[in-house]
């Protein structure tokens, strides 16, 4: 047991050369991911891009047809009852037994915690005013959500995972859902990994940053680090151009005559001494959000 | 319209290519399997010894075809968006849905009788197959609320089941009958029962679409009711340990179903048989109504435990074969059972979760068996009250624990063996491809060699049994002595159900019970394993 | 204290805490010695990581705007309005630079510009006076 606490001290999730294919579908290919603890961990991409089956992964709900996954230094398929007592989880599909009453539900799910604490879970279920009399089938969407929610909090839980935790789902039951996010990062070495499509909420929450698309993580890095390193700039070239010059780093260009507008990635410095050794005056420069960011790398691939 | 149906039962049959097989397959097992080992005794099926047979096979067959059509079906609500008039979706799922049991009923019952020279009538079951699928469709299509569903559903059962006995002369005990010709009154009742479900599922389909809700009487009572189970039957404590919560959780999602349709059917037969015994001033007939109603409950109790198991697989499991892609969104939410991303996610290995499923399995078989024998008792106080010659009812021959140990095995081990081995068999489905081929080549050779579906079927049961007994052990999910306890107590079973049959027997006496000997303990290895899979895929 | 947080914008968001701290305190709706929200009440009310938050405030602290007191929290520097008029006349020559580059664009010398300013001065008291009159 101290092995695995070791191990798991540098990161609580370590990936390593992850496949899994559906039939003749490829879903992940080639996946490498090693997830530090504490922080957030955003994990970003299109529709099927393989979010939920990385996230699956990590649950222990898919074995690694090739490759290796591990959680807090162990194998979640092979220890599911050490790995998952550790793990907080709300899935996409939000799909708990709904003829349970609220209370019932709380009581039963503790049992599987040891961790589970009582006083923290009824302050939840009044913040979140959820009747504990309730069925759940007679909650709302929002509601329901909120059960999950609290029972993946409950047992203040080392890592929270959220897959597409705000879907389909209010502004008010969302704000719920971020704020327990912050919450848990907030206490020490807590560490919550959440894969959504709603980018402006990664920029807001996430330290770190993966991008998946097509089964492959096309850019993984610190937020700030992906944010610094990424710039549009508009040139204005003395001649005009049918097709405007490369410049070293650009991932796409679009423009017609003098004045073009690139999309690059690198150091910004060099990028600019590039742009003068072509003649071209800097128009303007424009910064990127993650969503400006992630249309432009999905695209382009 | 002519376009709207086909594309309709082309996503039908394309979306349930394998499940319409194995429906059908699941429904002629058992009957092939006891045909095939009678049969080679040089027996004529269509004397009225058989009758008894004959209608458990109809009554099982009906059931198991109907409920695999109910079940491939799946909700019309997802429809409810289409630019389709409420009649054709109706019609499609009424009329389609009936058809299409109805010749799989007529083809099983055709086959048997080809098979095994058994000459039974095909018209009747097909005309109370029709009218019991009728009957029920206002109940399915638009879900009920507990209560008031159970007590409809228990009013059709007795309706059109008391018609179908009626026409065999089940009822009255003595000189039974097959249900060669059809009446005047039997068409006109077929008829009356499909119009009125006919009409009731239109208006309820058509209600539901337009999304008004119906409050009956009954929901009124249900709502009182659930206040008071609020108060009173509201879990407020947390268990000691995962496994009695799982424990709790799978009793009162799947196995409680058993107790209560238990209850249920011999509440019925009781009232019944009382009912009959005072109009006639006769104890006589109340006696033999129960005793030959016995069977059908336990035979109800097989159904039940076989919709048990199918309801596990689809709970426990979220991700393969075909699914109705947006089913939760539209107009639906999640089903009860499937729930798999939040149970295992849940930390419990899956060796506990299996003790807890099998645990509760236990549970309801027990409080079913305290119920049948509850019933016994009370019938053998009326005999002896009444002084009855239990010999009119069995024959002298056969000594009370040759019974005994034939009525747990049919009322015990195998409801617990339909229940807990179904995830198992899917489980080889799912992995092995070479199945289907199997199962032809043993069709085909049961039609030459009636035993060897039988000696097919122990053989496959034993070594999927070896295989998971030898992987638990590895796993440590089962102790060695825990192993060979259970084992043991396999063999024994074994051993003493094929002694209770007749010693001329031994052939399908001894295949008859290794196979239930080992499919009853065949679930305590192979459940873990059909868990962890379902889990990790 | 009232920040608005725009994730779309581009900006980086621990750069639009400073930028509008920094604009609250210049226009005095933050006064020097007053305390600002802890780490994670700011973090949990603008639904942003707590590092963001921090990396804020440290910004804030180097440039001298905020200052830390050892267990009480965060503060606004007593010397804070010196700096709040540089920071002032920092937002104003963006703006006038934004507005020459503009005008010479467009072909305009600077005393057009400043005439224009003067007009457009006159143009804007004129309503305002209106308005003290209505009410």
């Amino acid at each position: 047991m101290s092995d695995s606490t070791n191990l798991s001290s540098a990161s609580v999730v370590e990936i390593q050369r992850l496949s899994r294919s559906f039939g003749a579908k490829r879903a992940l290919h080639e996946v490498s991911l090693s997830i530090p603890r504490g922080g957030v961990f955003g994990l970003i991409g299109g529709n099927g891009a393989g979010k939920t089956t990385l996230i699956k992964h990590i649950m222990g709900m898919h074995y690694a047809q090739s490759g290796s996954v591990r959680v807090f230094g162990m194998d979640p398929v092979a220890h599911p009852v050490e790995v998952l007592g550790r793990i907080g989880y709300m899935s996409e599909e939000r799909d708990i037994p709904n003829w349970m009453r609220v209370t019932e539900i709380m009581n039963y799910t503790q049992t599987f915690y040891p961790a589970w604490d009582t006083k923290y879970a009824e302050e939840l279920r009044e913040m979140f005013d959820l009747d504990p009399k309730q069925r759940i089938r007679n909650l709302s969407r929002g509601q329901a959500a909120r059960v999950c929610l609290l029972l993946a909090l409950a047992h203040r839980p080392e890592l929270l995972v959220l897959d597409e935790p705000s879907s389909g789902l209010d502004p008010v039951v969302r704000r719920d859902i971020l704020a327990a996010i912050v919450r848990t990062i907030a206490d020490e070495g807590r560490t919550v990994i959440f894969s959504s499509h709603l980018l402006d909420e990664v920029e807001r929450l996430a330290d770190r940053v993966a991008m998946i698309h097509d089964g492959q993580i096309i850019l993984h890095d610190r937020l700030d680090t992906i944010k610094e390193s990424f710039h549009r700039f508009t040139l204005r070239f003395e001649q005009p151009f049918n097709e405007a010059p490369l410049i070293l780093g650009t991932i796409e260009r679009k423009g017609a005559g003098h004045e073009w507008t690139y999309f690059c990635r690198g150091d910004r410095d060099q990028l600019i001494q590039a742009a003068r050794t072509l003649q071209a005056e800097i128009v303007q420069e424009t910064l990127l959000s993650l969503d400006d960011i992630f249309v432009c790398n999905v695209t382009r691939s | 319209m002519h376009t709207i149906t086909a594309a309709m039962a082309w996503e039908y049959f394309a979306r349930n290519r394998w499940t319409l097989l194995l429906f059908p397959f699941v429904a002629n097992l058992m009957p092939i399997f006891v045909l095939g080992a009678l049969s080679g005794y040089n027996v004529n099926f269509g004397s009225k010894e058989f009758i008894g047979i004959y209608l458990g096979f109809v009554l099982y067959t009906t059931a198991i075809i109907g409920i695999g059509v109910l079940m491939t079906q799946g909700s019309i609500s997802r429809f409810y968006l289409k630019p389709l008039s409420t009649t054709t979706m109706v019609n499609f799922f009424f009329w389609g849905g009936g058809a299409l049991a109805a010749a799989e009923i007529a083809c099983s019952i055709a086959i048997w009788n080809n098979l095994f020279n058994a000459n039974w009538p095909i018209a009747g079951p097909v005309l109370f197959a029709i009218a019991l699928w009728g009957s029920f469709q206002p109940l399915l299509r638009v879900p009920v609320k507990s209560i008031s569903g159970i007590i409809t559903a228990g009013a059709i059962v007795a309706g059109v089941g008391y018609w179908f006995l009626s026409r065999h002369d089940e009822l009255e005990g003595h000189g039974k009958n097959f249900w060669h010709n059809i009446s005047g009154f039997d068409l006109l009742f077929a008829v009356v029962a499909i119009s009125v479900g006919y009409g009731l599922t239109l208006w309820r389909v058509r209600w539901d679409r337009s999304g008004r809700q119906l409050m009956t009487l009954t929901d009124r009572i249900e709502e009182a009711f659930e206040r008071w189970l609020c108060q009173y039957f509201t879990l407020n404590h947390t268990f000691s340990s995962p496994l009695r919560a799982h424990r709790w959780f799978d009793f009162q999602t799947r196995t409680f179903m058993l107790p209560l349709v238990c209850f249920l059917f011999l509440g019925a037969i009781w009232s019944i048989a009382l009912g009959m015994a005072a109009y006639n001033q006769d104890h006589k007939i109340g006696i033999e109504v129960i005793f030959s109603c016995t069977n059908i409950t336990a035979f109800a109790q097989l159904i039940i435990a076989f919709v048990i198991g199918m309801v596990m697989i689809q709970g426990y499991q979220w991700n393969s074969g075909r699914k109705m892609r947006g089913q939760d969104q539209v107009a639906m939410k999640p089903s009860e059972y499937r729930i798999g991303h939040y149970l295992h996610s849940l930390p419990i290995s899956p060796t506990h979760m299996a003790r807890a499923i099998l645990q509760s399995a236990a549970w309801s078989i027990g409080a079913s068996t305290l119920l049948m024998s509850l019933s016994l008792g009370l019938l053998w106080a009326w005999m002896s009250l009444t002084s009855f010659n239990v010999h009119t009812l069995i024959k002298p021959d056969i000594q009370f624990w040759q019974l005994a140990v034939i009525g747990v095995s049919f009322y015990v081990f195998l409801p617990f063996a339909l229940m807990n081995n179904i995830a198992t068999f899917t489980l080889v489905v799912n992995r092995q491809v070479w199945l289907p081929p199997f199962i032809i080549g043993t069709v085909i050779l049961i039609a030459v060699w009636p035993l060897f579906v039988g000696l097919a079927l122990v053989a496959a049961v034993l070594g999927l049994l070896t295989y998971c007994t030898i992987q638990c052990l590895k796993r440590k999910d089962v102790t060695p002595l825990a192993t060979a306890t259970i084992w043991s107590f396999g063999v024994i079973v074994s051993i003493a159900l094929a002694l209770s049959f007749r010693p001329e027997d031994w052939r399908i006496a001894s295949v008859i019970a290794a196979s239930l000997g080992t499919l009853t303990i065949l679930p305590f290895f192979s459940l873990p394993l059909a868990l962890q899979y379902h889990r990790t895929t | 204290m009232q920040i608005h947080i725009h994730a779309q914008d581009g900006v980086p968001i621990y750069l639009q805490i400073v930028q509008q701290i920094k604009y609250l305190v210049a226009s005095g709706r933050l006064q020097p010695g007053e305390e600002l929200p802890s780490i994670r009440v700011l973090a949990e009310q603008l639904l942003v990581n707590p590092n963001t938050i921090a990396r804020a405030y440290r910004e804030l602290e180097t440039a001298g705007v905020v200052e830390k007191r050892r267990t009480a929290g965060t503060f606004i520097a007593e010397s804070g309005s010196p700096l709040a008029r540089k920071e002032r006349l920092k937002l104003l020559n963006e703006r006038v630079d934004q507005l020459l580059v503009e005008a010479s664009q467009m072909g305009f010398e600077l005393n057009e510009v400043l005439k224009l300013i003067q007009q457009r001065e006159h143009v804007l008291r004129q309503p305002k006076k209106e308005e003290r009159n209505h009410e």
